[in-house]
C-alpha cells in the first residue's frame, strides 16, 4: 500500500510556483477536492494562467488551454466526427476538453452556444459527439478566466451559467515584497513548475475523505441561515433587501457544504468549524446573487453587500 | 447555589437557557422547596430537571429554556430553596444569585443581589426559623438537603468562576450540553460576543492566549465533532482547562 500525499503538499507546490495569491491557490485546491469548477476574474498578468498549469503539473496530469474568441465553435471544444476516406466510415476526434485540467481562457469572449457546450460538460461530465457518449476524465476540473477590464466584444454569463461554477475567485496586484519576490523569481529564468506533489488517485481519495467529514445540525443550520439571507432582507435592515435582486440557490447550500468540508480536510480536520463554513462563503455567493438595479445607481459594491449578508449571520 | 445562562446577551426569538444548579452534600432522592426565578420580558419554552447523585453527595439541576420575543433588558429574580441547613440543624431560606440579560448584544452584566434585601430576607428566615423551631420541632423532617456552598451568597460569581464551574460539569457530565454551556462562559471570560466565530475571537489582539487558546479551540472541537469521538474530544477539553484558568 503505497502512502497517500496530503492536500497541504498539493499546497505548498502551487505556493511555490505562485507567489503571494495564497487564497487563490487554496481556493484551486478545495474547489479539487469538492469536485467543482474555479472562475477566476482578474486583471492581465495575475498568474491566472500559471496558476492553471501549475495545478495540472503538481497533479501529473492532462492540461489543455482553450482561448475563448468570438468564433469559436462548440466543437471546437468538444470534438467531432470526421469522415475517413481510407476507411469509408466516421471516426470521433476528441477536443481539448478531454484533459483533467482544462483552462478556459476569457471565457466571456465566445457567444452563449459556445459557453452552453462548455457548461453542460462541466455540469453532466460527459461529451456526446455524434451518437456516442464519451466520459469526461476524473478528476476534471475547468478553470474558467475573465477579465474585468476590457468589456468590448464579451458576452456576460448569464446567472444560471455562472451558478455551475463552484467557486469564484477575484484576483487582486500583489503586495510590494510579493512583487519584488517575483521579479526575484522569474525575472531571470522562466517559471519552474512543480510535477509529482500529488496523484490523480490522491485527488479521488481526498474526494472520498471529504465526503465522510462530519457536519453537525448546527453547522447545517448556520449554512441554510447564510443562504437564506440571500433571499430576503437580512438583520441589518432593509438596505440590502433592496439591493438584491434574487438570492442564491439550493445548489449555493450544497456548494456551502462541500467546500466546507474540504476547507476541514485541508485542515487536518474530520468535522466542520463554523469558520470553516464563513471562510468559503465568499467565494460561493459572489457570483449567485443578483443585484438589482438600485445597486448599480448607488455604485454599491457587490463584494461589500455579499459580505454584508454573511456578516449579519451569527455563527453557531 | 448558583444561576447561570449560555449567553447573557442572546438574540430576540432566539431560545437560550437558563440553569439553577444546587450542590447538596447529602444524597437525596428529590428536593423540594426549591422556588424558580421569576422573569419578564422572556418566555418560557421548557423545563428541564436533572438530579445526579454521587458518593459525595447530590447535584440538582433545572435548566429553562426561554426566548425574548424582543429586544432590551431582562432580569431573571434569584431562584430560592427552604431546607434544613446541616450545619446548624435550621431552616434556612438558600438564594441564588440573579441575572440580568441584554438583548441583540447591548451590555449584559450579572446583578448583585442587594445586601439590604438578603439582609431582610435572612432576618425573615431566623423569625420562621424561630416559630417552625418552637411549634413544629417534632414535625421538621430530618432528612433535608444540605448545601455545599456557603449559605448565601452575596455576590454573583465572576465571568471565570462560571466558566470553572461549566468545566467541572464537562467533566462530569461529559455531554454536548455542557460542553456548549462551557464554551458559552469561557468565550464570556475571553470577552467574544453572540456570532462570532472562533478565528473572530482569537484574531482580535489581546484576546486569550497560550493555555486559553488552547482550551478555546478544544471546546470549538468538541461542540462540533461528532457523537462518536465526542469522549476523545472532551478528554482535550479536561486535559487543557487546568492550564487555562
Amino acid at each position: 500500500m503505497t502512502a497517500r500525499a496530503a492536500p497541504e503538499c498539493l499546497l505548498r507546490a502551487l505556493s511555490h510556483t505562485i507567489v503571494g495569491q495564497r487564497g487563490t491557490v487554496e481556493a484551486l485546491v478545495l474547489a479539487l477536492i469538492s469536485d467543482g469548477h474555479v472562475l477566476l476574474e482578474g486583471p492581465p498578468g495575475l498568474a491566472k494562467t500559471l496558476a492553471c498549469r501549475s495545478l495540472a503539473a503538481a497533479l501529473n496530469g492532462d492540461f489543455k488551454r482553450i482561448q475563448f474568441t468570438p468564433d469559436l465553435l462548440p466543437a471546437d471544444i468538444v470534438g467531432t466526427r470526421i469522415f475517413d476516406q481510407r476507411d469509408a466510415r466516421f471516426s470521433t476526434v476528441l477536443g481539448p476538453i478531454f484533459a483533467n485540467v482544462v483552462l478556459a481562457d476569457e471565457i466571456n469572449r465566445a457567444p452563449a452556444k459556445v459557453q452552453s457546450a462548455l457548461l453542460e460538460a462541466m455540469q453532466e461530465r460527459q461529451v456526446t459527439i455524434g451518437p456516442q457518449t464519451h466520459a469526461l476524465p476524473s478528476p476534471f476540473i475547468v478553470l474558467a478566466t475573465m477579465n474585468p477590464l476590457d468589456a468590448d466584444g464579451t458576452y456576460a454569463l448569464p446567472i444560471a451559467q455562472l451558478d455551475r461554477f463552484l467557486l469564484k475567485v477575484t484576483l487582486d496586484f500583489p503586495a510590494a515584497d510579493e512583487e519584488r519576490l517575483i521579479l526575484e523569481r522569474f525575472a531571470v529564468d522562466h517559471t519552474e513548475l512543480v510535477s509529482g506533489a500529488a496523484t490523480l488517485d490522491d485527488v479521488r481519495a481526498w474526494r472520498r475523505q471529504a465526503r465522510e467529514i462530519y457536519v453537525d445540525e448546527k453547522i447545517k443550520r448556520y449554512i441554510v441561515d447564510i443562504v437564506m439571507a440571500t433571499r430576503r432582507a437580512g438583520p441589518n435592515g432593509s438596505r440590502n433587501a433592496s439591493l438584491i435582486e434574487y438570492g442564491a440557490s439550493p445548489r449555493a447550500t450544497l456548494a456551502l457544504a462541500f467546500v466546507a468540508r474540504a476547507k476541514a480536510l485541508l485542515a487536518g480536520r474530520d468535522f466542520v468549524l463554523p469558520d470553516d463554513v464563513r471562510s468559503v462563503a465568499l467565494l460561493i455567493l459572489r457570483h449567485r446573487i443578483g443585484l438589482s438595479q438600485r445597486a448599480a445607481i448607488d455604485g454599491a459594491d457587490p463584494e461589500d453587500i455579499v459580505q454584508g449578508l454573511i456578516a449579519s449571520v451569527g455563527a453557531p | 447555589m448558583t444561576l447561570t445562562a449560555d449567553t447573557l446577551a442572546p438574540r430576540a426569538g432566539e431560545p437560550f437557557n437558563v440553569s439553577l444548579s444546587i450542590g447538596l452534600a447529602e444524597r437525596v432522592e428529590r428536593l423540594e422547596n426549591v422556588y424558580l426565578p421569576t422573569f419578564s420580558g422572556v418566555d418560557e419554552l421548557g423545563d428541564e430537571r436533572q438530579i445526579a447523585r454521587t458518593r459525595s453527595g447530590t447535584t440538582y439541576r433545572e435548566t429553562l429554556r426561554l426566548v425574548a420575543p424582543r429586544a432590551g433588558q431582562i432580569t431573571v429574580g434569584s431562584a430560592y430553596l427552604d431546607a434544613i441547613d446541616g450545619r446548624d440543624g435550621k431552616p434556612k431560606r438558600f438564594i441564588s444569585n440573579t441575572l440580568q440579560f441584554a438583548t441583540n448584544g447591548a451590555a449584559a452584566e450579572t446583578e448583585t443581589v442587594p445586601v439590604a434585601v438578603l439582609f431582610l430576607l435572612l432576618a425573615a428566615a431566623l423569625v420562621a426559623a424561630f416559630v417552625v423551631l418552637r411549634f413544629r420541632r417534632n414535625d421538621v423532617p430530618r432528612t433535608g438537603a444540605f448545601p455545599q456552598q456557603p449559605v448565601v451568597r452575596l455576590t454573583a460569581p465572576t465571568a471565570r468562576e462560571i466558566a470553572a464551574r461549566a468545566l467541572q460539569r464537562v467533566d462530569a457530565e461529559r455531554s454536548r450540553a455542557a460542553v456548549m454551556e462551557a464554551r458559552s462562559a469561557l468565550w464570556n471570560v475571553a470577552g467574544g460576543h453572540a456570532g462570532e466565530t472562533l478565528e473572530d475571537l482569537l484574531g482580535r489582539n489581546g484576546v486569550a492566549h497560550g493555555g486559553m487558546r488552547r482550551l478555546l479551540s478544544a471546546v470549538e472541537c468538541a461542540a462540533f465533532i461528532d457523537d462518536a469521538r465526542l469522549s476523545e474530544a472532551i478528554q482535550s477539553i479536561v486535559n487543557e482547562k487546568e492550564a487555562a484558568l
